[in-house]
């Protein structure tokens, strides 16, 4: 599982929250990893070095009230690309995932995405979002029983 | 169709894969240039302004987020500045964590130029990204290189972008020794990596194209410098105290650029992986001077494409130079330290060499301790009029030769051998208005 985000960007920090609290009690064969404002490029290798299921955790534009949450897989995503940029900064979880495909990389990928309260610059998430915290990472330690055929 | 007959203008617009906007416009009327001009376009970032009554400690951390890429530079530039200002002592301890951190960043920087902006151009290709089914292997080594640079800063400064564990007089949490002991067989390991990379650099073909100018970079008694040292640029035997920058850097306006340029002894100056190479040759790791001439990297070298092999030669340099490094501090061990310290009134500067050259950083603190005054003076502003004085030497002499479509590519090829850092390079210059 691997949590992604920023802490500047208020609930941008959801993945890193959800992670950060998932490591402290993690599902039996679960490995967590936090990529705090991860560039593609270490994400891409970060997938060809797990070698196995991934699912990412991050806030996610969804067709969704804030603080809901969805699991897609990868096949049903919906990520942007950005076939235009001019520099590596540029580049996101598409093009890691897309990297990681052509080098290799083989393992399933999910992603746990939260719909977001605020996303306006600052160090901590809303209030309405920190209330949402114990029922998302409760959603998201069943998501991962489903993946792993836990339960 | 070679471009030297006929009136036209080539205007690139945002030159890709740097950091930051840049464009380049050339006019040629009847077959002669007339006009090149390297235009900066980003907006001014304010950074000087915004520290203004911050507490000293807060600083290094705020400067730091000028940029994503050299964040440990400016956050090492600002904390010897503000160490300087308030008489500040730092332990051994300490100086050995900082070389080792900035040179997690030399490593993480120069792998990400070298593979991932400047090789494509070599090559034929237009990004990293077609290599990957064409040279996987290499794209492979290429992500293990970053990796390994990324966690090599992480490990030091508590995460990859943004290290906080440094700050003034020392860390606020060491490293852990066994994390620490992980990294040093990783580097270890990654010397065979090193030297493939050596061997790929070694087969491309750099364009032939020299210009004299004047190298500028810390230079040290007893190391290559990096980390400390006074200025030193290669038109002058004496080197210049950090705190005398000013003198070195000169800055002024041009009204095609929001960045400021510099000169020294001559119209221009470059900054950057070739000044230090051609500045300091004789003080790097054997291991690296015997790649520099695997990769004919012969001082002093003119030649700005060169600046991509010099990254290499530092490469090798930071790797070995960190194996030794991570084994003095294994061997003897890390103490927690006293890193308090009171704040009072007092100015200074300090300086630190980062990826793209020398990075200047100078704070003043009134009697309340609060920040009254900050500059910053970064690599690429300082190489922004060398390299539009290159481009001004190149273009009349390729211009018989290359179409323009192989005239755009060079240009490009020759900024982002400098490995620009454009968005870092934008701001302010306090100007007076005499009525």
């Amino acid at each position: 599982m691997v949590g992604l985000g920023s802490r500047l960007g208020r609930d941008d920090a959801v993945g890193l929250l959800l992670a950060e609290a998932l490591a402290r009690d993690p599902p039996p064969g679960v490995t967590v990893r936090l990529r705090e404002a991860a560039d593609a490029l270490t994400l891409a290798q970060d997938l060809l070095e797990l070698c196995g299921p991934v699912l990412f955790v991050d806030a996610a534009a969804l067709d969704a009230p804030p603080g809901d949450w969805r699991l897609w897989p990868e096949s049903a995503l919906a990520l942007k690309r950005h076939a235009g940029a001019v520099s590596t900064h540029g580049l996101g979880l598409a093009e890691s995932l897309a990297i990681a495909r052509d080098l290799g990389f083989s393992g399933t990928v999910h992603l746990f995405g939260v719909a977001p309260f605020d996303l306006t610059p600052g160090s901590t998430p809303s209030a309405a979002l920190t209330r949402r915290l114990p029922g998302l990472l409760e959603a998201l330690r069943a998501a991962l029983n489903r993946l792993t055929g836990a339960s | 169709m070679n471009g030297q007959t006929g009136t036209f203008t080539i205007d690139i617009h945002h030159v890709t894969r740097v950091e930051g906007h840049g464009s380049i416009r050339i006019d040629v009327r009847q077959g002669v240039v007339e006009e090149v001009k390297l235009c900066i376009v980003e907006a001014n970032r304010f950074f000087e302004s915004f520290v203004r009554g911050m507490a000293p400690e807060e600083i290094p951390w705020v400067v730091g987020r000028i940029c994503g890429i050299c964040c440990v530079g400016h956050q090492l530039a600002a904390t010897k500045a503000v160490e300087n200002a308030l008489g500040l002592a730092v332990s051994p301890q300490t100086v050995l964590l900082r070389k080792m951190l900035n040179e997690s960043q030399f490593l993480q920087s120069h792998i990400l130029h070298v593979y991932f902006l400047a090789v494509p151009d070599f090559v034929g290709a237009p990004s990293v990204l077609p290599l990957i089914k064409t040279h996987p292997e290499v794209v492979k080594r290429a992500l293990r290189l970053k990796k390994l640079a990324n966690d090599y800063t992480a490990v030091l400064g508590g995460r990859t972008l943004h290290p906080m564990a440094n700050t003034l007089r020392g860390w606020r949490r060491l490293p852990d020794l066994d994390e620490l002991e992980r990294i040093r067989q990783r580097l270890a390991a990654a010397l065979p990596d090193l030297l493939e990379t050596v061997a790929i650099v070694r087969t491309l073909r750099l364009p032939d194209f020299e210009r004299e100018t004047e190298f500028v970079s810390l230079t040290h008694p007893d190391e290559y410098a990096l980390y400390d040292g006074a200025v030193r640029g290669s038109d002058s035997g004496q080197p210049v105290p950090v705190a005398d920058y000013r003198q070195v850097t000169n800055e002024f306006t041009m009204p095609h650029s929001t960045t400021r340029w510099s000169r020294w002894h001559r119209e221009s100056y470059a900054v950057g992986a070739l000044a230090r190479v051609n500045n300091n040759v004789d003080q790097l790791h054997p291991e690296a001077r015997t790649v520099a001439e695997t990769l004919g990297l012969r001082v002093p070298c003119f030649n700005p494409y060169m600046n991509n092999v010099a990254q290499v030669v530092e490469i090798v340099h930071c790797a070995h130079h960190s194996l030794s490094l991570l084994e003095t501090v294994l061997d003897g061990g890390l103490v927690e330290e006293d890193i308090g310290f009171q704040p009072g009134p007092g100015r200074g500067v300090g300086a630190v060499e980062v990826p793209r050259g020398i990075l200047f950083h100078e704070y003043a603190f009134d009697a309340q301790g609060r920040c009254c005054d900050a500059n910053a003076v970064i690599p690429t502003s300082q190489n922004i009029n060398n390299i539009e004085r290159d481009m001004q030497a190149l273009v009349p002499r390729m211009l018989p030769h290359l179409s323009r479509n192989e005239l755009t590519l060079h240009l490009e090829m020759l900024l982002r051998a400098y490995d620009p850092c454009i968005s870092c390079s934008v701001h302010m210059l306090e100007v007076d208005y005499v009525e």
